[in-house]
């Protein structure tokens, strides 16, 4: 009985929300740029990222020592930041759009693909309102997977990539990367600048070190560090000490 | 190295504002700490044991000692000699504390004694001791000395010549047998350390006196001495025998003059009373003879009645009565014959006595002339006495200083043979009757401080020990100090 009530509850929950974001989805940028509660803080890094893109960099790439929503927030913040300063075309690539903040925008967004020029396959992507537009990394992994031994991966990818004046990168976790290294190995030779998120209760100077040295493999440096400041992060579990 | 460097600061040497924000950051350690503190602070204070205490003023009494001078023999007063240290060395001294070790070994209560240390606060009874050391009296003292030490301490008293002697043991019945045993071992030592040094004293004079009086025994010193001795007696005696027989000379003198005279006389008057004896007898009896016939004649006319008479009768009657009357008082009716009597046999006795006398005369004069012989021979013998006084005062004039100082030295030992035989304590124990005390070791004000300062310091080492081992990011100055060459760009946005 609980089980079927507590469904029905969520249930209801979904509903409203979803009349919620309808209401909302007029201007959802608008919204989210009003949502922020620093805005001198988006401002202060938003310029920073912009002035790397005037220095000619387009790809940047964001980590984190297991904060996968901080990385999505920071990166719909960029886009909020982008979109005011000029119609700059941008996309995003995460291997979480359908959870977390890109949810709601991938579910309003049109689905539509990319045809490769090499090969008959496509890209599958998703546009938001001609803002944004976001790929997963298993459409990019799958692309990869069936077209590994060919040696125009990279150069599909970036004839995609291309169309687009900034690419946000919402790097998977470690782990998840590890699961196909060859992939990320590949994917991360376009990441120009390479941006880590901690968070100070919860990251240690030894995971953003194990963080460093993953992508040093990689050939990559960190070059930019951001901090997460919300408390409601979740954090992670403390080490047992003598079983407790 | 990074973060060491962080915790100092030029000016302050320690970084106040990062242990302030490490205190705020680590607020549990200062729980822990605070609880540990009150912990610590509960245990230290009620499990240290109650140590029962006796604290008994002693002060120093004039001491006696004897001068090196040998002129003043006499004991002097010495006050100052007693200092603390002194006190404290020599009443934890191995020896002392091994005789109080026997003297507790033998009270009757030893096996009820308490020895168990003050800071543990352990039961270690004598009954204990006895039993490890199966009854061997050698090591029940030894065990005991090697605990004792730690239940007394002489402190200095109000005054320089003041001290307390601290007692404590973990029972009252230990501590007042302790008091008892320690007061009357400290008197003993006293007593014996100066017993000692007067015993050594006497010693070395004793072996001076050996030296001296070899000397003078081989210099015949006693000899002359003695010979000067009795010299001196003799010659006393003999002074005081010529005295004696001058003296009886001179009353014999005067007895033997007195003699010739009594004798002179007595011959003189037995010759003249002969003499004169003869005619008085003579005339008496013819008076007697006429006074008798007068009588007679008296008589017969008085047979005669009165009326008878003639007168003729009655005038020769009255006649003859007057005749009698003036011849019966001239020559007594009593005395008439007894001084014809006596008149012989005194005139014997005088002549006897004469005799005596000249015999006596006789004796004192042959007397008198053995003791003026007697007295010539002393005479001669006082001048020889005299003459080998003199030579051996001679002798003892040289060998005077030798003697002198065997004098002092012999008075100097007499002296301190009566100071040691007469010894007592230099230290007067006061009125002790305040009763045991009970304490605990560590006051709370003291326990307060100790744990609360050894909390404050595992406080700020466990600070110190996790800021350098906690690698966590705080704050931005933490990503400079470990990631120095990343931007750090800012925060990333929040959503409301």
């Amino acid at each position: 009985m609980s089980t079927s009530k507590n469904l029905k509850l969520v249930e209801d929950l979904v509903n409203k929300s979803q009349k919620k974001n309808e209401i909302q989805s007029v201007d959802k940028i608008a919204s989210y740029l009003s949502r922020i509660g620093n805005h001198q803080e988006l401002f202060k890094v938003g310029k920073e990222f912009q002035e790397e893109f005037k220095k000619g960099t387009k790809n940047f790439a964001f980590t984190s020592t297991g904060f996968k929503n901080s990385q999505q927030r920071m990166i719909l913040g960029l886009c909020c930041y982008f979109d005011s300063v000029d119609q700059y075309r941008i996309a995003i690539v995460s291997d979480h759009l359908n959870y977390g903040v890109f949810d709601d925008l991938v579910k309003n967004s049109s689905e539509k693909t990319y045809q490769l020029a090499k090969w008959r396959d496509k890209v599958k992507y998703y546009s938001y309102q001609h803002h944004f537009d976001f790929f997963d990394f298993s459409e990019l992994l799958r692309v990869y997977d069936e077209h590994q031994y060919t040696k125009t991966f990279d150069y599909e990818i970036k004839s995609i990539l291309d169309y687009y004046d900034i690419v946000l990168w919402d790097v998977p976790t470690i782990e998840k990367m590890k699961l196909s290294a060859q992939f990320h190995y590949r994917i991360s030779h376009f990441y120009e600048y390479l941006s880590v998120i901690v968070s100070p209760l919860t990251s240690s100077a030894k995971q953003v070190e194990q963080v460093k040295n993953f992508f040093a493999n990689f050939n990559l440096n960190l070059r930019s560090i951001l901090f997460e400041t919300n408390s409601a992060v979740e954090k992670p579990k403390r080490a047992k000490i003598l079983g407790f | 190295m990074e973060k060491f460097n962080q915790l100092l600061d030029e000016t302050t040497i320690l970084n106040f504002q990062l242990l302030a924000k490490l205190a705020n950051r680590y607020r549990i350690h200062l729980s822990v700490c605070l609880v540990s503190f009150l912990s610590l602070f509960l245990f230290k204070y009620y499990s240290q044991p109650i140590i029962f205490s006796v604290s008994v003023p002693f002060k120093v009494v004039a001491k006696h000692t004897v001068s090196t001078d040998f002129t003043t023999l006499m004991p002097t007063e010495n006050t100052s000699s007693v200092t603390i240290s002194e006190l404290s060395v020599a009443f934890s001294s191995y020896s002392f504390v091994k005789s109080l070790a026997s003297s507790i070994a033998q009270d009757p209560d030893f096996e009820k004694l308490n020895f168990g240390t003050l800071a543990k606060g352990n039961k270690n009874t004598g009954a204990t001791i006895k039993a490890n050391c199966k009854l061997v009296p050698d090591c029940v003292v030894d065990n005991l000395t090697a605990v004792l030490g730690g239940f007394y301490s002489v402190e200095q008293g109000l005054t320089e010549s003041r001290y307390v002697l601290n007692v404590s043991a973990t029972d009252a019945f230990t501590v007042q047998h302790f008091v008892f045993h320690l007061t009357k071992m400290i008197d003993r030592n006293r007593i014996e350390s100066k017993q000692y040094l007067l015993t050594k004293e006497i010693d070395s004079i004793t072996k001076l006196m050996t030296e001296s009086r070899m000397y003078l025994k081989k210099m015949n010193g006693f000899e002359v001495l003695d010979e000067n001795e009795r010299t001196s007696l003799s010659i006393h005696d003999l002074k005081e025998r010529m005295r004696n027989i001058q003296a009886n000379i001179n009353s014999e003198h005067s007895n033997i003059a007195l003699l010739e005279a009594k004798a002179a006389q007595n011959k003189f008057s037995v010759n003249r009373m002969v003499a004169s004896d003869r005619a008085a007898k003579i005339n008496t009896k013819v008076f007697q003879t006429k006074i008798d016939e007068i009588r007679q004649n008296i008589s017969s006319i008085l047979i005669v009645p009165e009326n008878l008479r003639t007168p003729t009768d009655r005038a020769i009657l009255s006649e003859m009565q007057v005749q009698l009357k003036a011849l019966e008082k001239k020559f007594p009716p009593d005395n008439i014959y007894r001084d014809i009597e006596l008149d012989d046999a005194f005139a014997e006795t005088q002549r006897g006595v004469v005799r005596t006398l000249e015999f006596e005369l006789g004796v004192a004069r042959s007397r008198k002339k053995k003791m003026e012989e007697s007295y010539e021979i002393s005479k001669i013998e006082l001048e020889r006495l005299q003459k080998n006084k003199m030579e051996t005062d001679n002798l003892i004039n040289k060998l005077k200083a030798d003697l002198e100082f065997l004098k002092n030295l012999e008075s100097k030992q007499m002296s301190l043979k009566l100071l040691s035989s007469t010894m007592t304590s230099d230290l007067a124990f006061e009125d002790f009757s305040k009763g045991v005390s009970e304490y605990r070791r560590s006051s709370v004000g003291k326990i307060f401080l100790f744990s609360f300062i050894t909390m404050f310091a595992i406080y700020f080492l466990s600070l110190v020990l996790r800021f350098l081992i906690d690698d966590r990011i705080y704050s931005e100055d933490d990503l400079k100090s470990h990631f120095g060459k990343l931007d750090f760009l800012g925060e990333i946005p929040r959503f409301e």
